[in-house]
């Protein structure tokens, strides 16, 4: 990659204090990944694999308490570490240089202002625009996401607009400032399979025409084929296995990118028994030793119980690692279940 | 007052500690009511309220005098607080402390069962209007809008004169009958919200019967404005007896109420402050104790049921 | 054998009354517009749509769950719509229900015990809650946790055993895998597909993801807008859609395939409100069908069968669109 790094995450560990002696929840446990000037990098993971604490903790929006990103961790942009910077700095940064979409556009968007106002604010706040420029900037960004009439849907309010209209709303909320980075939280999961597709074509096209770079977390690996450039596979709070799409998808070397690969429906596969990966993710509290995978991996051995492994260079493949033993031990991929 | 009153006393404070105590060690395995206990006031509300009610549950054995007995009307008026009279005496030469726990009893007494009156009703017709709508829906909550705009005071002085005073179960019946309309609106509130929930569907898809669904899947959930209601409902209604009582039209001398001891207690204020003070800083325990626990459960209540973070 | 027939399904929501309630009602929402299918004996039927489409008003509104506006729902030779409240009691058991959101579906303040007992005390049968839990792959232990103590698969385990308590023939399956992360969801469906051939249920399973519905249906119908628009066998809506809408539909799909490098059909606009749906066929706005005339502003296409068992609400159904050939301001390349 010849691309400046924008985005350097390393060790990454954000916990949350638990009632009541039910221990602490190690929600993200260690988690390193850079992300390149231009690219989309695919975060992947299931509900408790951490993905959503790691992109609230770039942001510093985790709440205090309960949850604190640990010292040690680093999150560095633009060379600067975000995590010990002071808070008008890393206000000058959030929705400006930084900038994030939720899941659910109706809770992300405040029903009692216009959505112009909404997106205006942003415009006021860091570029410091007087109301009517910021306006005129927000009937823009209404335009350049594909909203129709926007002099007229500028003085909308969010529960006058469809799901889809309300996440291209968002879209130019995030936008308006020109970030370098976009963090897209589960961007399209909460949208039906259509609109899924119009939003991902317009964050595309934005990506290209703005030149930034984009986070795109999620749990569906069929939006990542198309959109992601590399991945990242997250699981137990840790980074289980990273590479680029093609390589990830034509060669999944740990245990659970495989099985999720297995389990995912496709259109184009005969009616048959889904592959499912037994047992379920375990409790942030409580991560099983060694290899967090093991008592759901078909493969494991004594090692995997005793040695947690490191992210290890997959041969033969640049820039693809995985967590898993059989990287070294190749003649153990013999599925014993 | 006698060593075997002080005695009863310290074992009520005893008591009540220990039931509140009790009741957290209990309470600690159900995270909700973890919450309850995490509010210092809420446990404090507690303690104090219980240690009120068994005081006044124990009353023969912590008063030492007759409530209404004029000990001596010539030496012992408006005596300052002392080592025999707790709380010092009324203008007609009674305890003050004596009068003050048996008082608590008829003042508690209206307040639990007036609002139990009240909360119960409100809750059947909230409940009842929330489920069904429609019109009956539109009939009920119309019934409601009038409740609320009755005068209550101005029913409750009607009653007393057609009435010519009223009995204790009269007055609670009076009161519990017109302090019922709030919580109606409040739990067709939550009714209404919960009659979509997949789980109330599901009920009925199974086959049980409205009445069952009404009550073993909507209202348990609907419990947390109705605890909170009922709560506040005490003191609200506590209050309101005080006023009536204060304005003669409540519960009749001799006999006591904090509210009338209030009224007796006011033209002396200046001179004998002790036998309008005790009774009122009483009331102003109750109320805030009991607000204090209302708030507690509100919170121990409340559906948070998502508390992990992914 | 046809154990489900529904007919020329109604479900109109009237609309808001101006004044305060007391003027003349606004234009109604048209949920479910005249939607008739049948399923056979032991098979499924996967019903997709997308928000707005009606189709879990159809699941719900046939088991009376909503009161329809029109139509028959013949159940194993009776009218639904038409029995009173006790015959209706009495049929409940036989058909149920599973729901979307693990999270709502349960009560929070029953045990898992108590919620599946329930049914058994009412309907005084025999099973037990142990054999129910067993059937849905959960240990013993689950039975005396709450909804909160459990994770969204368990949840849903615990919904379908409540639901196959009292003994159905024929489920609605809402949407029962969309709240679930994909490991979940494949064992979840696993388990669907188990109980169908043990217990040999019949299905109606409604969802908005057309690859999960691949996986379990035998038959596919497609929803726009309250109407039926394609009914097949599944291996042939796949391969040969022939209504506008399932091509756009299955382009839209994301395949977990990197080289997939397809062409996708990216539909403009939103899904109109069902309150004011559009003249003529109700997607024509959207369509990007290069026939697309003049006619299908004017007239609605009735579902029609084009080839044998597989019917379609399109005028130019016998020439389906490929991918490729819609026009040009609706589609887009990806690589």
């Amino acid at each position: 990659m010849t691309a400046p790094v924008l985005l350097r995450i390393r060790d990454l560990r954000t916990y949350f204090v638990t009632e009541h002696g039910k221990g602490t929840a190690r929600a993200v446990d260690g988690v390193s990944f850079d992300l390149y000037a231009g690219e989309t990098l695919g975060i992947v993971g299931e509900s408790g694999c951490g993905k959503t604490v790691t992109s609230l903790s770039i942001l510093r929006l985790v709440p205090e308490p309960p949850g604190h990103v640990l010292p040690g961790s680093l999150i560095e942009f633009e060379g600067r570490n975000l995590l010990t910077l002071p808070a008008p700095e890393l206000r000058g940064v959030r929705g400006n240089q930084i900038a994030m979409i939720f899941q659910e556009p109706m809770t992300s968007l405040n029903p009692v202002f216009t959505v112009g106002n909404q997106i205006a604010e942003a415009a006021i706040i860091h570029q410091h625009l007087s109301r009517r420029a910021a306006r005129a900037r927000a009937i823009d960004m209404l335009r350049l996401v594909g909203i129709p009439d926007p002099e007229e849907r500028v003085d909308h309010y969010p529960h006058q607009l469809s799901g889809g209209m309300r996440q291209r709303v968002m879209i130019a909320m995030a936008l308006i400032c020109h970030p370098k980075v976009l963090i897209a939280d589960e961007p399209t999961t909460a949208l039906d399979v259509t609109i899924q597709a119009q939003i991902l074509e317009l964050l595309d096209r934005l990506q290209h025409e703005l030149g930034m770079a984009v986070l795109l977390i999620t749990h569906d690996l069929g939006v990542v084929a198309g959109h992601a450039d590399r991945l990242v596979v997250m699981y137990a709070g840790r980074v289980v296995e990273t590479a680029t799409t093609p390589s990830l998808f034509a060669r999944p070397t740990h245990p659970y990118t495989e099985g999720l690969l297995a389990a995912v429906p496709r259109i184009d596969a005969p009616r048959a028994r889904l592959h499912a990966i037994p047992g379920q993710v375990p409790a942030a509290t409580a991560w099983p030793t060694g290899c967090r995978f093991h008592p759901r991996c078909p493969y494991a051995w004594e090692k995997c119980v005793a040695q947690e492994p490191p992210l290890l260079d997959v041969a033969d493949e640049p820039g693809h690692t995985a967590r898993c033993w059989l990287v070294t031990e190749p003649e153990r991929r013999v599925a014993k279940r | 007052m006698t060593l075997g009153n002080w005695l009863a006393l310290v074992v009520a404070l005893i008591l009540a500690a220990e039931a509140v105590r009790a009741l957290r060690h209990r309470a600690l395995r159900r995270e909700r009511w973890r919450r309850f206990f995490r509010h210092r006031t809420a446990s404090w509300g507690l303690g104090i309220l219980t240690f009120l009610v068994i005081v006044a549950l124990a009353a023969p054995l912590v008063a030492p005098f007759d409530p209404n007995r004029q000990l001596d009307i010539v030496h012992l008026t408006n005596q300052p607080p002392s080592w025999t009279f707790l709380l010092g005496t009324d203008l007609l030469s009674r305890d003050v402390w004596s009068r003050a726990v048996y008082g608590g009893r008829i003042s508690l007494g209206i307040g639990a069962l007036g609002a139990l009156v009240a909360v119960s009703l409100g809750t059947l017709v909230g409940a009842l209007a929330g489920y069904y709508r429609r019109w009956i829906d539109a009939v009920l909550m119309r019934g409601v809008d009038v409740g609320l705009a009755l005068p209550r005071i101005f029913i409750l002085l009607m009653a007393v004169a057609l009435w010519d005073g009223l009995p204790f179960t009269a007055l609670v019946l009076a009161i519990g009958l017109t302090s019922w309309f709030g919580t109606s609106r409040l739990v067709r509130a939550e009714v209404l919200a919960l009659r979509q929930r997949d789980f109330v569907v599901a009920a009925r898809a199974l086959g049980v019967g409205t009445s069952r669904v009404i009550f073993r899947h909507v209202l348990p959930n609907a419990a947390a404005p109705i605890i909170v209601s009922a709560a506040l409902g005490v003191g609200n209604v506590l209050l309101l007896e005080a006023s009536l009582s204060f304005l003669g039209i409540g519960i009749a001398p001799p006999e006591a109420s904090w509210g009338n001891m209030i009224a007796d207690g006011a033209p002396s204020i200046y001179t004998a402050p002790w036998s309008t003070l005790f009774p009122g800083l009483a009331i102003a325990l109750v109320v805030m104790s009991l607000n204090a626990v209302a708030d507690g459960v509100r919170d121990a209540l409340d559906p948070r049921e998502d508390g992990g973070v992914e | 054998m046809t154990l489900v027939d529904v007919r020329e399904l109604v479900k109109h929501y009237p609309g808001e009354r101006s004044w305060l309630g007391l003027g003349p009602a606004r234009a109604s929402i048209r949920a479910v517009d005249g939607v008739s299918f049948t399923i056979a004996s032991g098979r499924t039927l996967g019903l997709v749509g997308e928000s707005g489409s009606g189709k879990t008003t159809v699941g719900r509104t046939m088991l009376r769950l909503q009161e329809p506006t029109s139509g028959k729902m013949m159940f194993d030779g009776t009218d639904v719509f038409a029995l009173d409240a006790g015959a209706l009691r009495a049929l409940r058991r036989r058909m149920q229900i599973v729901f979307q959101d693990p999270y709502s579906s349960l009560n929070p303040r029953m045990t898992v015990e108590e919620t599946l007992r329930e049914p058994l005390e009412i309907h005084r049968l025999n099973g037990t809650v142990a054999a129910l839990l067993e059937e849905v792959g959960l240990d013993g232990a689950f039975a005396k946790r709450y909804p909160h103590e459990l994770s969204g698969g368990q949840r849903q385990r615990v919904g379908i055993a409540r639901a196959l308590s009292v003994e159905p023939v024929f489920v609605v399956c809402d949407e029962p895998v969309s709240a679930l992360d994909v490991s979940v969801q494949a064992q979840v469906l696993n388990l669907l597909a188990d109980l169908q051939a043990k217990r040999r249920l019949t299905y109606l399973f409604i969802a908005h993801d057309l690859a999960v519905v691949r996986h379990i249906a035998d038959d596919v119908a497609v929803m726009y807008l309250g109407k039926l628009v394609e009914r097949a066998p599944a291996a042939e809506i796949y391969t040969q859609p022939r209504h506008p809408y399932t091509t756009a539909l299955l382009s839209a799909v994301p395949e977990p395939d990197p080289k997939a490098g397809k062409q996708r059909i990216v539909l403009t606009g939103d899904m109109p409100s069902p309150a004011r749906p559009p003249s003529g066929c109700p997607f024509h706005p959207r369509c990007p069908h290069p026939l697309k005339s003049e006619r299908c502003r004017v007239d609605v296409p009735p579902l029609r069968e084009i080839t044998p068992g597989h019917p379609a609400a399109c005028h130019y159904a016998e020439q389906p669109m490929a991918v490729s050939e819609s026009r040009p301001s609706a589609s887009a390349a990806r690589d």
